[in-house]
């Protein structure tokens, strides 16, 4: 049985002798000359597309050297722990520790950029909120990677969902602020704020991860707004990061806002509910003009201070 | 991610069956193992031996499939997906390579002669690729019989039995398929293969 039209025509004019190719194409074809004219060149090339097959075949062999790496720099890899828009997170074992290697997603220039940045970015922080930057390198092949203190805990979303009080809720959010505040003294807007990018460890302590679209605000950077927006997540994105637009500390200040705004079920305390909106003004301009000015808000809520929010 | 085989027998039940979410869900899991089984047999492939892709695909199924007392009913889905995992997975590393190449991002680090072979094997991969998808949107059975000669290496008998369809059309196909991918990949550059009439 033949599956189509042009396998059942190449099997039948191949069972005739080559001279009779031309006319008997001509005749069945019915005048769609392209299809003949490539049936034609596929009787008369069989041979060297057979060989070129068997070339390919064998050269497959040489990616699968690089495509399965065992080994990152001089760290086994494991597992796999997750994929997001910038890169591959491996577990991986080196120097008798368990790490975290995340590697660059195959991709251009500015991927590439990006991805250097993040372990600059990383090298210059050293919190408790932060996985802790270790070790950065290539593969043989010229990958970029970079290793990190590799953190047990339960991404926020899932930790919100086993029943936790509101002061609990707030005193989380507003270790993530205080994180994301010293992230900024220290010229590192995060940008990229969303449940996933917080894991909390058996002792409660939030972990800020991803700085993959981080930007160093102390640097007179060329723009590279395009490349960070790949990796965007809608939901939590500020109006500006969507339009395009360069990101500040204020880009974070929305994150958070976002961020309390799921922690806190909307309207179950006017007081929070106005923190978010301060927080999420599509405005910049109507914003809280620090994460400190936020987290003096919070503050005041959870000491019971229900003063009206700083103008 | 859950890699039972339970999951796995229903996730390529649904992939056989079109789901191309189950794909999705699927292809971590086999790329893992293929990774996984690649490393513990790259001392063989030295030299100019290719992986044997054939037992490669076989070791994923039986490793997947391992500590399952029923066996599984969707073998021959496995094998077709496998296929189609080790096509995304060489795919996408060519055009990586490609762009890494283009953006000039990797340019000053020192390749590997392995690395330099394989990045001009790249471009020819992309463009087989590339005729491989426009074959597919016309002949999708010609599409799924090269996946699975070509990227899972599976045999004939294999490839009728993941297709679910005789040898003798797995035989025909694959020549025609052939055929096709090199005439329009290279055809047309000898005076013989002027149009006709």
């Amino acid at each position: 049985m033949s599956l189509t039209r042009l396998d059942e025509l190449f099997h039948a004019a191949r069972a005739r002798p080559a001279g009779e190719w031309p006319a008997f194409l001509a005749r069945e074809c019915g005048g769609d000359e392209e299809l003949a004219s490539t049936l034609l060149g596929m009787l008369r090339e069989e041979g060297q597309a057979f060989s070129w097959f068997d070339e390919a075949e064998s050269s497959l062999g040489l990616f699968w050297e690089e495509v399965l790496p065992e080994r990152l720099g001089p760290y086994r890899v494991l597992r796999r722990l997750g994929s997001g828009g910038m890169g591959t997170v491996y577990l991986a074992e080196g120097f008798g520790r368990t790490l975290a290697v995340k590697c660059m997603r195959w991709g251009g220039a500015g991927l590439l950029k990006r991805f250097l940045d993040e372990r600059q970015i990383l090298s210059r922080l050293d919190h408790p909120g932060i996985a802790r930057f270790l070790d950065g390198g290539r593969t043989p092949s010229g990958e970029p990677y970079l290793v990190m203190e590799y953190i047990e805990g339960t991404p926020l979303s899932e930790w919100e969902r086993s029943g936790r009080i509101l002061a609990e809720r707030v005193k989380l959010l507003r270790a993530v602020a205080e994180t994301v505040a010293y992230a900024h003294e220290n010229q590192v807007v995060h940008g990229d704020l969303k449940p996933s990018n917080v894991l909390v460890t058996a002792s409660g302590q939030p972990k800020l991860l991803d700085f993959g679209i981080a930007k160093l605000l102390d640097r007179g950077e060329e723009s590279n707004e395009e490349s960070r927006s790949i990796a965007l997540t809608p939901a939590y994105a500020a109006p500006e990061q969507l339009a395009g637009e360069p990101i500040s500390e204020l880009t974070d200040v929305y994150g958070l806002g976002a961020l309390l705004a799921e922690l806190t079920a909307e309207g179950a305390d006017p007081w929070l509910a106005e923190i978010v909106q301060r927080a999420v003004s599509p405005d910049v301009a109507g914003r809280y003009p620090s994460v400190r000015a936020m987290l003096d808000d919070l503050r005041a809520w959870e000491q019971g201070r229900r003063t009206a929010p700083t103008a | 991610m859950d890699t039972a085989p339970e999951n796995l027998t229903a996730l390529l039940t649904a992939f056989a069956q079109g789901d191309r979410g189950a794909a999705e869900e699927l292809l971590p899991v086999v790329y893992e193992e293929l990774r996984r089984i690649a490393h513990r047999r790259r001392w063989q492939w030295r030299g100019k031996d290719a992986p044997n892709t054939t037992s490669l695909v076989h070791e994923v199924f039986l490793h997947l499939s391992a500590g399952h007392s029923e066996p599984w009913a969707s073998r021959a889905h496995f094998f077709y997906f496998a296929s189609v995992a080790m096509r995304n997975v060489l795919v996408d590393h060519a055009r990586h390579l490609q762009r890494a190449k283009r953006g000039g991002g990797l340019q000053r680090v020192e390749l590997r002669e392995q690395t330099r072979i394989s990045e001009q094997k790249s471009v020819e991969l992309l463009a087989l690729d590339e005729a491989l998808s426009e074959l597919g949107a016309r002949e999708p059975r010609l599409l799924q019989i090269v996946e699975c000669r070509f990227f899972g290496g599976l045999t004939v008998e294999e490839t009728a039995e993941a297709l679910d369809i005789s040898t003798a059309t797995v035989k025909r196909g694959w020549d025609t398929a052939r055929a096709w991918l090199y005439q329009h990949l290279h055809g047309g550059r000898s005076d013989e293969s002027h149009p006709v009439g």
